[in-house]
């Protein structure tokens, strides 16, 4: 059969996509859409009929500051949590880049927190800080006077203390990617620079650094992402306190939903989207120029 | 120094920094949990590093057990998990086919806005409102298609590279042969694709089995719940509040599972993750 006929006859099996793009469709993007309407009508648990309301909603949410936090705290807690996840995370691959048996063991420990439940996590992490839990006992040990400083408590810590607690479960991820983005650079490329003459830092600046931009960008979008749709660590430490200090936009949105409050919840759910895409979108068209150009 | 002996002393350092961040800061945490699952009620609450003087594995076991119906808990994850799983390595399969052989711009454009799905959480208020619509709201199924919905970008992404991968010669030559497409598909694509099939199942199985939040938003009645659901609700019982060693017996049994399919099948998890991560 020549080409031409074999991809013809391949139309006929578009079909083997329907389903998976149906159930997409349904539940996937359609309710993405869908925000676009609700986040302007009164939506609530308390009357069936739904009315359109404009832009009262984020007119309500503005006033009242807590849209304004709401996306300031996501923002910091994502921007602490790509920081410290790509830092951490580059530093771990750069040291276990070969696979040696050793080196197998330790990117091994550094996976598991990745395997445990984040609610699991958050508690743990929640006993740990605790003001007579097992990191003020450590500290009173090293210090020789005892310590009972409530870690989650302090308002300015909490915020910090958190992005960790979500880089802890993580970071063996971002490791991971790293690691394979190293590995796919040639060996040759890192010789050939050697030989020249150049020093081990000029090395990972001019050749690693470069040739790691697919992973970085990977990276720093999952982090972001990751960081900005964070919720289960929060619920199970401080639940968005101390004074609203660690109130991330999906705790939030899980406050107005429970209350059956559905229009806000939808507008905030509708503004966390519009960041999300505003921050994906571009960093994906710059993923898809690269991969063309190589 | 000789530098042969500079370099050596760099490794020695440089293991040895790791081992003490390793053991201080992840295995730890993960010690604290066990040795504390295993202590009474009044020796938990202080938290310390040590082995139990009084030891209370069995009673805090049966307990969490009993109390926190972790059995039924196991068999609604299991339900949940595997159900969601077998469904988007099947319809994420015959997608990533379609995507990655069609040159029609349509399927182009829709392979994009498919990819851009990995970036975007879903909308859980109304994703919500449309599982009550169709009537699937409150029980498995309403999670298992969220889930689907959820996950299907991710798992057509990969899928797609990898078929891209395989040269297309080879179902030329099944057709010539006179196989039709599902068969070309089941008998061709299927079985070639087996190392991101077990690549993707190990991505979803942690992204799934420990999923709370949306679970949260969509199981209705204690009956329905996974096990990051039961844990929650353990915790939050007043009675429990301060008895770290039930808690951390739970949260021994919620990780436990994952834990153990990891070390059964770790050295395939980590090269599927290095090596499939970022082809495709």
């Amino acid at each position: 059969m020549p080409a031409h006929g074999v991809r013809r006859a391949f139309g006929s099996v578009r079909w083997l996509a329907a389903p998976a793009l149906a159930l997409l469709v349904l539940f996937n993007l359609l309710p993405s859409a869908l925000q676009l309407v609700f986040a302007f009508t009164d939506w609530n648990s308390f009357r069936p009929e739904v009315r359109f309301t404009g832009l009262d909603n984020l007119q309500y949410l503005l006033d009242d500051g807590s849209l304004v936090r709401g996306v300031r705290v996501s923002l910091t807690f994502a921007i602490l949590v790509a920081v410290i996840q790509n830092g951490v995370g580059l530093l771990l691959a750069l040291a276990l880049e070969r696979t040696t048996r050793i080196n197998s063991v330790f990117r091994t420990i550094f996976f598991l927190p990745v395997l445990v439940s984040a609610i699991a996590v958050g508690y743990t992490f929640r006993g740990l800080l605790d003001g007579d839990g097992v990191v003020n006992g450590m500290l009173g040990m090293l210090t020789g006077s005892a310590i009972d400083q409530a870690w989650l408590g302090d308002k300015n810590l909490a915020i910090v203390l958190v992005a960790l607690i979500h880089s802890w479960k993580w970071v063996g991820l971002t490791m991971l990617i790293y690691i394979a983005g190293l590995n796919g650079i040639p060996e040759d490329y890192k010789e050939a620079a050697r030989v020249e003459g150049a020093s081990g830092l000029q090395t990972f600046r001019r050749i690693t650094m470069p040739l790691l931009a697919p992973a970085i960008t990977v990276n720093v979008v999952l982090t972001i992402v990751g960081g900005l749709t964070t919720f289960d660590i929060i619920f199970a430490t401080t639940r968005g306190g101390p004074a609203r200090s660690t109130e991330v936009l999906n705790m939030f949105i899980f406050g107005q939903y429970g209350s059956g409050y559905f229009g806000y919840a939808t507008a905030l759910s509708l503004v966390l989207f519009l960041i999300i895409c505003a921050i994906s979108l571009p960093l994906l068209a710059l993923l898809r120029r690269r991969e063309v150009s190589l | 120094m000789s530098q042969h002996g500079r370099r050596r002393a760099l490794s020695v350092t440089k293991y040895v920094v790791l081992t003490v961040v390793a053991v201080v800061l992840v295995i730890g945490p993960f010690w604290v949990v066990l040795v504390n699952s295993w202590k009474t009620f009044g020796e938990a609450s202080r938290m310390g590093l040590g082995l139990p003087t009084e030891w209370a594995i069995v009673e805090n076991y049966v307990e969490v057990f009993q109390k926190a119906s972790v059995p039924d808990g196991l068999r609604n994850s299991l339900v949940v998990t595997i159900t969601a799983i077998v469904a988007l390595i099947l319809l994420g399969a015959g997608a990533a086919w379609v995507f990655a052989r069609s040159t029609r711009r349509l399927d182009r454009a829709a392979y994009y806005l498919v990819v851009l799905g990995i970036f975007i959480p879903p909308a859980v208020v109304t994703t919500i409102a449309m599982l009550r619509t169709v009537g699937l709201y409150g029980g498995h199924p309403g999670l298992i298609v969220f889930y689907i919905g959820a996950f299907l970008p991710l798992t057509i992404f990969l899928m797609t590279g990898f078929v891209r991968s395989i040269p297309v010669e080879l179902e030329d030559a099944a057709r010539i042969d006179g196989c039709g497409h599902l068969g070309v598909f089941v008998r061709i694509i299927l079985p070639l694709l087996r190392p991101i099939i077990a690549t993707s199942v190990v991505l979803l199985m942690i992204l799934i089995w420990n999923e709370f939040f949306w679970a949260f938003f969509t199981l209705k009645g204690t009956a329905n719940n996974t096990l990051p659901l039961g844990l929650y609700y353990v915790q939050s019982q007043a009675l429990y509040q301060t008895r770290w060693n039930l808690v951390f017996t739970h949260i021994v049994l919620v990780s436990a599972p994952l834990l153990f399919v990891y070390v059964l099948a770790q050295r395939r998890i980590m090269s599927g993750l290095t090596g499939g991560a970022l082809k495709g």
